[in-house]
């Protein structure tokens, strides 16, 4: 195998398992803020000694979650510069700042927290406690923003400009917010709230289930209900925005997407195939119905006169913001047909996150409406799919991160850098012993993980004992 | 320009350093761990006494990762990319530690618990152990090679890692396990340990305290002979370096400095003053690293392949071939003169809640 394919599965690889526990930190986190806030503004005894078991219980999955992600994320710090060093050294200019922000503004914020957060509890106050614990979902969450404005950059790089082979940066604002990190922060953060929403709400749904800790997971699931439907709502008004978006900045990945090969004007949406749905796809993604949608073939095309400097006029591309004509006569966005990956891949991944976004959103509303009915103990069917859910928001992130780095070859930074020209120089056989090494420890990883998670749950809350 | 360049080589320095005092003692005590630690009380005490802080201690390893991305990206992509497999056994005893770490407390059966100990102690010997050799294998030089190569139809000047004539082998063929390189790591190794051990001394009580006490006096004699060592065989590696030290004459304070506080390290553990005695060991290892970079400026990587690398640095990475635009430069010393100080503010006013009132909790902890 080339060194370049092994160095692209070892960075999806490590991103992915990295990717199983940081969302469930972003969205329990917050989840942790709001429960030892009650905790530490209750004046009424009783439940202020609910909310404290919450608090504790949630608080120590939540740290066989962090652990998980801490030593997982480490490992991408890096990667950059052991498999993607040509990479790093095209954009580093501009790349590297924002690693290094999230580390001085987020990482330090939730590491320096969670101390207090899992050792503080009988040495500060219980308001600095409660602050604690909004200081680390507040660093857990900048991290994902500044993550989120670097991956963002690849997908739609502004603010910089091409010297000597190298870019370079020319706005340091622009490049943040470029043309799409405030959409997919957005996007990122509901999906994490979501997460940890429905970890929250599957725990507790089976003690309900198992009629344990009923108080206890009565109130757990109330709050994680609430607030998973919400977010779950609301992403998908920011999904679709987040499409519209993809639509004006990337059409190629929009068109593998669709596995649209051909332009069409008024183009249908095909939910399965062999389903379709007319002109839904324009709407879509222009909120037009009779908008032109583009083509794999006639993309291809355009991009390789523009990258041989030949004209291309307004009719041939759909309205951009991001206009790849500004790189006229760059050999990078010479791409032929057979560069372009699997389009089942993006078409399929697209379609799971989109079935999982409308499945939450349904269940959750429906888990809100029995809470106000005061009869969500009864619904067994319904607290079993909750259970059941418990990784389905994991699924969810792992397919839209598999449509957005997918969808975006075959550049690793659109159109400026191919990804076969950002790797190591290095043999495959070094390449090929870091996978076999992460495989092994991240399974191993992982089985502990679940084993602890399982025992911490079996286990369950602890009990009120009178006179506590 | 020169000003930024200059500026961000002795950030890169400070963060490194930050991060051999603060990760240092926490590697330290894992290291020693299995020495020192005869019961289950003294194994939840040690723990206990680097719990809660550990964790934000690595971080400044990924701030110097991502400051050295962010300010000097050839570096970064060349030394990573480099020390290759060295680097990704680095970050995988850094997890085997964290796990041990993090789950050893939560696990159901003293057998277990065992397991995680050894996954602890063993990735933090590792760990101190390959940061040493990719140290000593960077001060030795690296098979840099200033190229030119095409892109795009651009032909770029850059720098690879060339393990042959002609650069068409570019994987890293040089001795990993060079003598040179090897005494570094013992010497980090040895360093780290009684770093750790001073922190010990002072945070643990007891017959612990003075199995600690005791091991910290033999690592004082080992570190002392190794850095002798490691001094000499510097000097016959890289004589220019000798050299740069008795030209920077801003830095003859510096070795009374290592010197005095080294000295004390012994003194206040004998009198029984540990925290002296950690303090000061903190203040040698800053000595230690501000030395180094002094004499190494302007170099960040020196190449093999350069006859002098220090005084004529051709294929050598420097702070002013690898470093990033002025703009970007600039932005991040914005960044950090904002950042740095909140953190060290807030991280000031946590580590006080715990610093050295060490307890074990019932419930929770480790």
């Amino acid at each position: 195998m080339d060194s370049v394919l092994l160095a692209r599965i070892q960075f999806a690889l490590t991103a992915m398992y990295h990717f199983l526990f940081v969302p469930i930190t972003l969205g329990l986190s917050l989840i942790l803020a709001i429960i030892w806030t009650k905790w530490a503004t209750e004046e009424d005894d009783e439940k202020r000694l609910l909310y404290e078991r919450m608090g504790k219980f949630w608080t120590t999955l939540f740290a066989i979650n962090f652990a998980a992600g801490v030593v997982t994320g480490i490992v991408l710090e890096f990667e950059f510069g052991t498999n993607w060093s040509e990479y790093s050294k095209t954009v580093g200019d501009i790349f590297g700042a924002p690693l290094a922000i999230e580390a001085i503004f987020a990482f330090f914020l939730e590491s320096v927290f969670l101390g207090v957060l899992l050792f503080g509890r009988d040495r500060v106050s219980p308001k600095f406690y409660a602050f604690s614990a909004w200081m680390v979902a507040l660093g857990t969450n900048l991290s994902a923003l500044w993550i989120l404005v670097a991956n963002s950059w690849q997908q739609t790089p502004k603010g910089f400009y091409l010297e000597n082979g190298v870019a370079r940066l020319k706005s340091f604002l622009e490049a943040v917010i470029n043309y799409s990190t405030p959409f997919r922060f957005s996007h990122m953060f509901l999906a994490g709230v979501i997460t940890g929403a429905f970890f929250v709400a599957g725990i507790s749904a089976y003690y309900l289930l198992k009629r344990r800790h009923l108080d206890f997971a009565k109130e757990s699931f109330k709050l994680a209900v609430i607030i998973g439907m919400v977010a779950s709502l609301l992403q998908i008004i920011v999904g679709d925005l987040h499409g519209y978006q993809v639509a004006k900045t990337q059409p190629l990945k929009l068109a593998m997407a669709e596995g649209k090969w051909e332009t069409e004007k008024g183009a249908g949406l095909e939910i399965l195939p062999g389903i379709e749905i007319p002109k839904l796809l324009s709407i879509l993604a222009y909120h037009d119905p009779e908008a032109k949608v583009y083509g794999i073939h006639d993309l291809v095309k355009v991009y390789q006169k523009i990258a041989k400097g030949e004209e291309v006029s307004d009719d041939e591309l759909p309205h951009l913001w991001l206009d790849p004509r500004q790189f006229k006569g760059r050999e990078s966005l010479y791409i032929t047909e057979e560069d372009l990956p699997p389009t089942w891949i993006p078409f399929w991944s697209f379609r799971g996150m989109v079935f999982l976004g409308v499945f939450f959103a349904l269940i959750s509303s429906l888990g809100f409406f029995y809470i106000l009915r005061n009869d969500i103990e009864k619904r067994k069917l319904l607290l079993r799919l909750f259970v059941i859910s418990i990784p389905l928001p994991i699924i969810a992130n792992i397919l839209g991160w598999v449509l957005a780095e997918v969808g975006r070859q075959p550049w690793v930074v659109y159109y400026i850098l191919k990804t076969k020209d950002a790797a190591s120089p290095l043999p495959a056989g070094q390449i090929l012993t870091s996978i076999i090494i992460f495989s092994t420890i991240y399974w191993i990883v992982f089985l502990m993980f679940l084993g602890l998670m399982v025992y911490k749950v079996k286990k369950g809350p602890e009990e009120t004992t009178v006179g506590g | 320009m020169e000003a930024l360049q200059i500026t961000w080589f002795a950030l890169i320095g400070i963060i490194i350093a930050m991060y051999a005092v603060l990760d240092g003692f926490d590697l330290g005590a894992g290291m020693i761990y299995p020495f020192v630690a005869k019961t289950e009380e003294d194994r939840r005490y040690i723990l206990n006494a680097i719990g809660p802080v550990w964790d934000a201690n690595e971080v400044w390893l990924i701030l110097a990762g991502g400051a050295l991305f962010a300010a000097f990206p050839v570096a970064y992509a060349v030394v990573f990319s480099g020390l290759y497999i060295p680097f990704i056994l680095i970050l995988l005893m850094l997890i085997l530690r964290a796990i041990g770490l993090e789950y050893r407390g939560k696990m159901p059966t003293p057998f277990l618990k065992r397991i995680m100990d050894w996954l602890f102690v063993v990735g933090s010997v590792g760990a101190t152990f390959l940061f040493g050799l990719a140290l000593g294998n960077v001060i030795k030089g690296l098979p840099v090679k200033a190229v030119e190569k095409e892109l795009y139809g651009e032909v770029i000047k850059t720098y690879i890692i060339c393990a042959d004539k002609d650069c068409s082998y570019t994987g890293l063929m040089i001795n990993l396990f060079d003598p040179y390189a090897l005494f570094i790591a013992l010497l980090t190794m040895s360093f780290v340990a009684l770093h750790g051990a001073t922190y010990l001394a002072m945070t643990t009580r007891g017959e612990l305290r003075e199995r600690v006490v005791s091991l910290a006096k033999k690592l004082w004699v080992d570190t002392a002979v190794l850095y002798l060592i490691v001094h000499l065989l510097t000097t016959i590696y890289h004589p220019e370096l000798l050299h740069n030290f008795l030209i920077r004459m801003f830095i003859f304070p510096i070795p009374p400095i290592i010197l005095v506080a080294y000295i004390t390290v012994l003194v206040a553990l004998n009198r029984g003053k540990y925290s002296l005695a950690f303090w000061s060991s903190s203040i040698t290892i800053l000595g230690v690293i501000a030395l180094s970079f002094v004499s190494i400026y302007p170099v960040l990587v020196p190449s093999i392949y350069d006859q002098n690398p220090f005084k004529n640095p051709v294929n050598s990475l420097t702070v002013f071939n690898a470093s990033s635009s002025e703009h970007t430069l600039k932005i991040m010393l914005i960044v950090a003169a904002i950042g740095v100080p909140l953190v060290l503010t807030y991280k000031f006013f946590v580590y006080r809640i715990f610093w050295n009132k060490v307890k074990i909790p019932k419930e929770g902890g480790y």
